[in-house]
């Protein structure tokens, strides 16, 4: 565990004040040039409908869908990677990933063929519902699986959720050899996440669960702490560990689900905000969740930004800008690390 | 812990009902408001040379057709011909908009294909601001395009005479077809193959756009057991062996041509192959439906029954 050698008080405050730098700085770039004035005016003044539409409807929105589902995801990844005393696992471990692929995928497919009647109006929010439930699923039975006795064997779960995760991919993968080319161009895009159709809607439903997710993983931080020394110990320090399990998977599940539901898969952000840092700031996870709350944040709203302006009038999926910015500054901080005889 | 699960339930219960009505009231929503929309476009009559977005390739050449070229402002991803649309802003699939660059644009109106509405998420974003939709109904017939250009008459102003050109040469071309078709005795059965490359093969059921161009052409699609494309196996084409195997141009070269094709198991032993009888051609011309459908019918004739190449 490394030590941070820097006044720990000020590291909340630093984020927050990013944060809140990056939205004020997403609000100015986008396809739909608007000077500082013009911003300003359409937002205080409500002077012209159409600049007030453009920030109010579709960029404020997109900002505060991107700012939840980082925050959700990079949160998740922390307390899953403290959960499972892992700093390599990340949410797709408890098979919520590949339950929402899976039914993703179903989704997409048969509404082609079986729900052709329902069709295609409906199309977007029945495969952000079907994902939805197809997360929760697969890491209910993930975790079913590994309790026994009312005690949930961690090194099991993990095993049952890479076992599960393959076969829902393999369920998945004989969908997509059966979809069409159309079918595969949205299963394609959504595996590589957007959020090209952000609505207040989806925040208000994205919105409440991130909150209560984060809420509920920050209570356990210091079973999380507590955890890290072994199970054992922690439950000799008097926590409830196998509460303490199921109530983190519980809420990772809920968290997860619904901003993939709304985004598609993001990858990268659960595993490598907390990873990151946990080697500035080590690992305590008072500390950890609170500012993976924020980095998260801060790390999808500067990458949507991209997304949405670097290759318009078109845009980029949000999947392959997080990994593309994410994983080489990742490198460059364990590189940096290693030369600095840092174990992780 | 029997408590424990209820409340897990009532929990995930709750949230489900959330999430759907969340979902389904934005798009019922929709319904409604798009006809009371329609309708006052309709009152108004028209964007006289009114900025339009195009996001589909049918639409574009439609409009390209009618001499409205001018007005087409961006295309999407799908929108190649002609080919002076490459010129225009390329706004990407019309599953993967970017909502800001359309609006930035300041179209007046957004044209699409109903059966794309699926994939259009921005639907609602944009309908709220001040750029009208609309959604053009399409279908796997000859006289496609001059359904869709009627339709869009209500709306745009269209020369009269540009759609009567249209029907003109559509009718003329049919009933050449038709009286080509009367002196064919028996009718060939064309496989439609979909490639993009070796890893990627489907072939086409009853019921696709790719169906409906063969049997326009006087032939029959060589399966009829299943609907929309399935993955092409050996067998399946053993058992349908067509006589003629029919391919987008760019499906046949990126399986290298001929000898890539005849790498596949079972193409080799299917008679198409083995008289030679492939045909390629332009994938947009043959299966978009839209103005010159009738010309690829009559194509497609020809290469099918007059002069195999």
């Amino acid at each position: 565990m490394t030590e941070f050698k820097g006044n720990r008080a000020i590291i909340i405050p630093t984020l927050v004040s990013i944060l809140l730098l990056s939205i004020i700085g997403a609000l100015f770039f986008g396809a739909y040039h608007l000077s500082i004035q013009e911003i300003w005016s359409a937002v205080f003044l409500n002077d012209n409908s159409a600049n007030r539409f453009l920030i109010l409807q579709i960029r404020l929105p997109r900002i505060a869908l991107s700012a939840l589902i980082g925050a959700g995801l990079s949160v998740s990844g922390a307390a899953i990677q403290g959960l499972f005393r892992n700093p390599l696992a990340d949410q797709t471990l408890i098979g919520v990933t590949s339950g929402a692929m899976l039914f993703a995928v179903l989704s997409i497919v048969l509404s082609g063929s079986i729900l052709a009647q329902l069709s295609e109006l409906f199309k977007q929010s029945t495969i952000a519902l079907a994902a939805f439930i197809g997360g929760l699923l697969t890491t209910y039975l993930v975790y079913f699986l590994s309790s026994s006795d009312g005690r949930t064997k961690v090194t099991t779960m993990l095993l049952a959720g890479i076992a599960i995760s393959a076969f829902a991919a393999a369920i998945s993968g004989i969908f997509i050899y059966l979809s069409d080319d159309e079918q595969l161009r949205d299963i394609t895009f959504w595996s590589l996440g957007s959020f090209s159709g952000a609505n207040w809607i989806q925040v208000l439903i994205v919105g409440p669960i991130v909150l209560i997710g984060i809420i509920g993983l920050m209570l356990r931080s210091k079973a999380l702490n507590a955890i890290l020394l072994g199970e054992k110990e922690a439950v000799y320090l008097g926590i409830e560990v196998e509460k303490v399990k199921s109530r983190v998977i519980l809420l990772t599940a809920l968290m997860v689900g619904v901003c993939i539901a709304m985004s598609g898969i993001i990858g990268f952000v659960g595993l490598v905000i907390p990873h990151l840092l946990r080697l500035v700031f080590g690992t305590d996870y008072r500390l950890l969740l609170k500012a993976s709350v924020f980095l998260g944040a801060v790390f999808m709203i500067i990458t949507d930004t991209l997304a949405r302006t670097i290759v318009a009038p078109s845009e980029l999926p949000i999947g392959i800008l997080t990994a593309m910015i994410g994983a080489p500054f990742f490198l460059w901080l364990l590189v940096k690390a290693q030369h600095q005889n840092i174990a992780i | 812990m029997l408590i424990n699960i209820s409340l897990k339930l009532k929990l995930f219960l709750f949230l489900l009902g959330l999430a759907t009505f969340g979902c389904q009231s934005s798009s019922s929503e929709s319904i409604t408001s798009d006809s009371k929309e329609t309708k006052v476009v309709k009152e108004q009559k028209a964007f006289e040379n009114g900025k339009i977005v195009s996001l589909s390739g049918f639409i574009s050449e439609v409009l390209y057709d009618l001499g409205l070229e001018q007005q087409i402002i961006a295309r999407d991803v799908t929108s190649t011909y002609p080919e002076s649309l490459a010129t225009l802003p390329n706004l990407g699939h019309v599953s993967q908009l970017n909502t800001e660059a359309i609006i930035a644009l300041q179209p007046d109106v957004i044209i699409i294909e109903q059966a794309q509405l699926g994939q259009f998420k921005q639907y609602e974003q944009l309908r709220k601001s001040d750029i009208s939709i609309i959604t053009v109904p399409s279908s796997h017939s000859l006289s496609n395009a001059v359904h869709a250009a009627e339709y869009l008459k209500q709306y745009l102003s269209i020369d009269k005479q540009e759609i009567a050109d249209l029907k003109a040469q559509i009718i003329a071309d049919s009933m050449k077809l038709e009286s080509q078709l009367a002196s064919i005795s028996e009718k060939a059965k064309v496989l439609f193959i979909y490639a993009r490359s070796t890893g990627r093969l489907m072939v086409a059921g009853s019921n696709t756009s790719a169906a409906a161009i063969i049997e326009k052409a006087g032939a029959l699609n060589a399966i009829s057991s299943f609907e929309s494309f399935k993955p092409l196996s050996p067998e399946a084409l053993i058992e349908a062996s067509p006589d003629i195997i029919l391919m987008f141009r760019s499906g046949l070269e990126s399986l290298d041509g001929k000898q890539g094709l005849a790498q596949i198991v079972g193409i080799p032993q299917t008679p198409a192959y083995q008289n030679n009888r492939i045909i390629a051609m332009d994938g947009h011309y043959l299966t978009a439906f839209g103005p010159r459908a009738s010309k690829a019918a009559l194509e497609l004739f020809s290469q099918i029954y007059i002069d195999p190449l």
